[in-house]
């Protein structure tokens, strides 16, 4: 036990039970042993452990280490953002006010080809970490720094997607071979755009030693530069052991002129009768029993799902009229939707050739569907809409939705219809001035008759990332209008204030 | 140079979160007219809800702030917006003369400033102090021999003992000593509270180091008269007898006071906030640029009022100080100031073993010194999910911060050296600021130590 051990001990149990042994080994201290002997007890104690004290925290260093320093991060290729520009980053990031306008900044950076300040990336980088959508957002604006800063924390792993963009076919191929699962995603879209086939092939190549989740993913990345070349590949997974495996490579074949879709075009000729009668259309469909081997040829449900007979027929009458060539049916549109939409399993057909038409890039089908069936819109599949609008222009699209808004309908299909119009609307980021005014003016009717405040409120905040700044003017006008108990339209105009200032930023350089 | 203020020194002058936010939003052109400056001041005319436009000034030297609107905020939401698009939109600044109201205000501070001094050079009852100083002797005296007879009781009995006793028992001591106007051995006994209850392991041993200051105290007091100037001053301090602004300025005008003129680099700013008399102590530290000497400016002020927003973290003020008597004199206020500069170039101690031997000297003069401010420079690194800092040759010493903010310092070195600022306690380092690339960066902004 040491001198300051003694001490310790000693008074922790009382200087009258335990009295100090005030015994200094040190020579520096040794000269004090002999004054602090002549005072009380209390002062013995309390003299040497003030000089104990003293005397060690002088003479205490640093620590010593022998790791190693982290390499330096390579200086940045990308500029640093304006101070205007960081002032509204330090808004979204450290406020934590309108962070629904963080992707559309971050566009805007990586267009300039600016970087956040340094201080910004681990705020950035922690926000990508829990909102996988903000990801795409976030990579390009990293800079090399970002990317030094990705490597010092694993739990930032998702940024290294970041690198591939610069490196080579040789490193992506590396990456795909030894890298992990979100490292491997990333290089795999990156070479499926470089080379779809080589990419595919590789695919091929360890498909077998894939867990199901990763095959249904990486599936999907097939997406980018989809051919007829995928057929053969598509083709094996559309027979996979695996649900979501079997379903995205249908996804996938539906988009091709290919021979799964020729098989379900025969088959559908063989199940459907459409009788003409008096400028109407009778559809009567002839369907196979459940185990008939048509279904399988065709490779539909080539393992039946549980659930009843029904259920089963409408699922696989749906998935053979999505797959079917739409050139199969009548060419009087307007005539057809109009008798089907009257029939009893009207809503089935009618939602299995929207997604067809999307599926076709058949814009005559939609604006029939949505002509002479605008209450039905609601049911069709969004995912089959966001597939037709994302290959077509701003102009179709406007013609699309200016045609389904304005549509004369009773006020509750108008609720109905402006809701589900939005909410497919609100998959594209931003829309047009033109757009954009038509949305205000129909949300200015909605709003007026929806009585359920918060969601208005929800709903108009959501549209204002989306929303041109030219509207802006029009929008400081109804909020003047606009009665006090109803919706209050000032959030929208500061958020649409906050974004012009920020676009101002970019304008200006 | 001329000082450009940046967006984080000036949002580092708000009063609050909702300062922060509320000058933000008004930092846009949209919100102001009439907007002017010259190098010493700026200012503008801000609509608000009434019927006349709120009219708001900066005064650049300190900088000092002055608007019409009613809001008891300092600075208010319009004296941040306003400096902070200047900041950003200067060009928008485009009057040069200042207007009638600007330069009242100017003038009037000119005014206050000449009458601050010759208050300060007035001549002193020395018969009334001395009086007064020894009724004051008369009641710390008294105290310490109450403190001296809990001291031995409390040892007699052991600490222990003392751990399982209630916060009266502490408190107790600690409000007699308030009494005998001996506020600083009050706080030391109020703090033994926290040691005996914190569940560490070394309580025991923290206690025994802390009873062993409090006694160094006494034992100082006790031989007064036979002490160096600056020791005995520094035993009056720690007792807490504390000498005013204007004693000091009034030793000052006699020529009995430590002076430095120097460029002084405000180096960091720390803010404490005591939860039993929800005070807040604001710490400001200052190097010399020639002289290499360290000066400590302390502000104290009820939670929720104002503090003194005029030193500001990473700028150079040419000023004079005039240091508060002590052993290893730190504690001064300005007799004068110019200007705020940009610096041109910081430089840190090279390695830790020169900072942390610069801490041990002072240490020497003062053994009560609790922090003490270091300038390194090192690299910041994390190991075992623990944050410290590196110098060239090895040498480490840890951090006390949140990770997030020590990610955001990796970040800002990008893993070479920087110029790092903080608060050594002996044990931990507790970052304020740095410099990279000539740019300074506040880490503790916005965070209060309790």
């Amino acid at each position: 036990m040491n001198a300051w051990e003694t001490l310790v001990a000693s008074a922790l149990v009382g200087i009258d039970r335990q009295p100090p042994t005030v015994d200094f080994t040190d020579p520096a201290l040794h000269d004090y042993q002999e004054t602090l002997q002549s005072r009380s007890v209390t002062q013995q104690i309390l003299g040497a452990a003030g000089l104990i004290a003293v005397y060690q925290t002088v003479g205490q260093g640093a620590g010593k280490t022998n790791l190693l320093l982290p390499e330096v991060a390579n200086s940045t290729q990308l500029t640093c953002c304006s101070p205007q520009t960081t002032q509204h980053l330090s808004t979204i990031l450290q406020e934590n006010r309108y962070a629904e306008i963080l992707p559309e900044l971050l566009q805007l950076l990586a267009q300039a080809q600016q970087t956040v300040p340094p201080d910004f990336l681990p705020l950035l980088l922690e926000l990508g970490k829990r909102d996988k959508k903000l990801r795409l957002s976030i990579l390009p604006v990293l800079g090399n720094l970002g990317q030094w800063l990705v490597r010092q924390n694993c739990q930032w792993e998702y940024g290294l997607g970041a690198n591939i963009a610069s490196v080579d076919l040789a490193s992506i191929q590396e990456i795909w071979a030894t890298g992990s699962h979100s490292e491997r995603s990333a290089a795999l879209a990156q070479w499926r755009e470089l080379q779809p086939a080589e990419s595919r092939q590789a695919l091929v190549a360890s498909w077998k030693q894939e867990k199901a989740d990763d095959r249904a993913a990486w599936l999907e990345i097939l997406q980018t530069g989809l051919s007829l070349e995928d057929e053969e590949f598509l083709e094996v997974a559309l027979v996979d052991r695996s649900e979501p495996v079997r379903c995205q490579a249908a996804h996938l074949l539906n988009q091709l002129p290919s021979q799964y879709r020729q098989r379900l075009t025969k088959l559908a000729s063989e199940l459907l009768v459409v009788q003409d009668t008096n400028d109407k259309y009778k559809i009567k469909i002839n369907l196979p029993p459940e185990d008939a081997a048509e279904w399988i040829a065709s490779g539909i449900l080539s393992k039946p799902k549980a659930g009843s007979q029904q259920i089963i027929t409408i699922e696989r009458l749906s998935a053979v009229l999505i797959a079917a060539d739409l050139d199969i049916w009548p060419p009087d549109l307007d005539q057809l939707v109009t008798s089907i939409s009257k029939q009893s399993t009207g809503n089935v057909i009618l939602k299995a050739l929207a997604q067809a038409a999307g599926y076709q890039q058949r814009m005559d089908w939609i604006e029939a569907l949505i002509t002479h069936s605008p209450t039905t819109f609601h049911s069709f599949n969004i995912q089959a809409f966001l597939f037709l609008l994302a290959k077509n222009d701003q102009v179709v699209k406007e013609r699309l939705f200016t045609k389904l808004l304005s549509t004369e309908n009773s006020m509750k299909s108008f609720m109905e219809t402006f809701e589900q119009s939005l909410a497919v609307m609100m998959l594209d980021q931003y829309w047009s001035a033109n757009l954009s005014s038509l949305v205000i003016e129909k949300f200015y009717q909605y709003a007026q008759q929806q009585s359920y405040y918060y969601y208005v409120q929800q709903l108009g905040s959501n549209i204002s990332t989306h929303l041109d700044i030219s509207v802006l003017p029009k929008l400081q006008q109804m909020q003047e209008a606009s009665a006090p108990d109803k919706f209050n339209y000032s959030n929208c105009v500061e958020l649409l204030e906050f974004r012009r200032s920020i676009q101002a930023v970019f304008d200006t350089t | 140079m001329t000082l450009v203020w940046s967006s984080e020194q000036i949002l580092a002058l708000a009063p609050d979160a909702g300062s922060v936010k509320n000058g933000k939003a008004l930092a846009t052109a949209s919100k102001w007219q009439n907007l002017g400056g010259t190098d010493k001041v700026l200012w503008g005319e801000c609509q608000g809800s009434g019927k006349n436009p709120y009219q708001a000034q900066i005064d650049l030297s300190e900088p000092a702030f002055r608007c019409s609107c009613p809001s008891r905020k300092f600075p208010c939401k319009h004296g941040l917006g306003l400096f902070l698009l200047n900041a950003s939109q200067a060009q928008l600044f485009t009057q040069d003369t200042p207007p009638a109201w600007v330069q009242e205000w100017l003038d009037k501070r000119s005014q206050t400033a000449e009458k601050k001094e010759e208050k300060q050079k007035a001549p002193v009852d020395l018969v009334a102090q001395a009086k007064r100083q020894q009724k004051r002797s008369d009641k710390v005296s008294a105290g310490i021999a109450d403190l001296e007879l809990w001291l031995q009781d409390l040892l007699s009995r052991g600490l222990a003992d003392a751990q399982s006793q209630p916060y009266g028992f502490w408190d107790g001591m600690a409000a007699r000593l308030v009494d005998a106007q001996a506020p600083g051995l009050a706080r030391r006994v109020r703090d033994l509270t926290g040691i005996a209850n914190s569940g560490q392991a070394n309580w025991a041993s923290e206690l025994l180091m802390a009873l062993s200051k409090i006694h160094l105290i006494i034992q100082g007091y006790q031989r007064l008269d036979g002490l160096e100037p600056g020791m005995a001053a520094e035993v009056r301090s720690q007792i807490g007898w504390t000498t005013s602004q204007d004693e000091l300025m009034g030793l000052y005008h006699q020529g009995a006071a430590a002076t430095q003129q120097d460029n002084w680099l405000v180096m960091g700013k720390s803010l404490t906030e005591e939860a039993v008399s929800n005070l807040q102590t604001q710490r400001v530290w200052l190097r010399g640029q020639t002289s290499g000497k360290l000066g400590l400016i302390l502000n104290f002020a009820p939670r929720n009022q104002p503090l003194d927003v005029s030193w500001v973290p990473g700028v150079l003020v040419p000023a004079e100080l005039v240091f508060f008597p002590g052993s290893y004199a730190l504690r001064a206020i300005a007799t004068s100031r110019e200007d705020a500069q940009q610096p041109q170039a910081i430089h840190g101690d090279e390695s830790i073993v020169m900072a942390i031997d610069r801490y041990q000297q002072a240490l020497i003069q003062n053994p009560w010194l609790d922090r003490f401010p270091l300038l390194i420079k090192v690299t910041p690194v994390r190991h075992d999910g623990q944050w410290s800092v590196q110098d060239f040759q090895g040498n480490y010493l840890p951090l006390e911060l949140v990770d997030l903010r020590g990610w955001q310092l990796l970040a800002m070195s990008g893993g070479e050296s920087i110029d790092l600022m903080g608060e050594w306690d002996g044990q931990v380092l507790r970052p304020l600021g740095l410099w990279r690339d000539g740019n300074f960066w506040q880490v503790n902004s916005g965070e209060v130590w309790s």
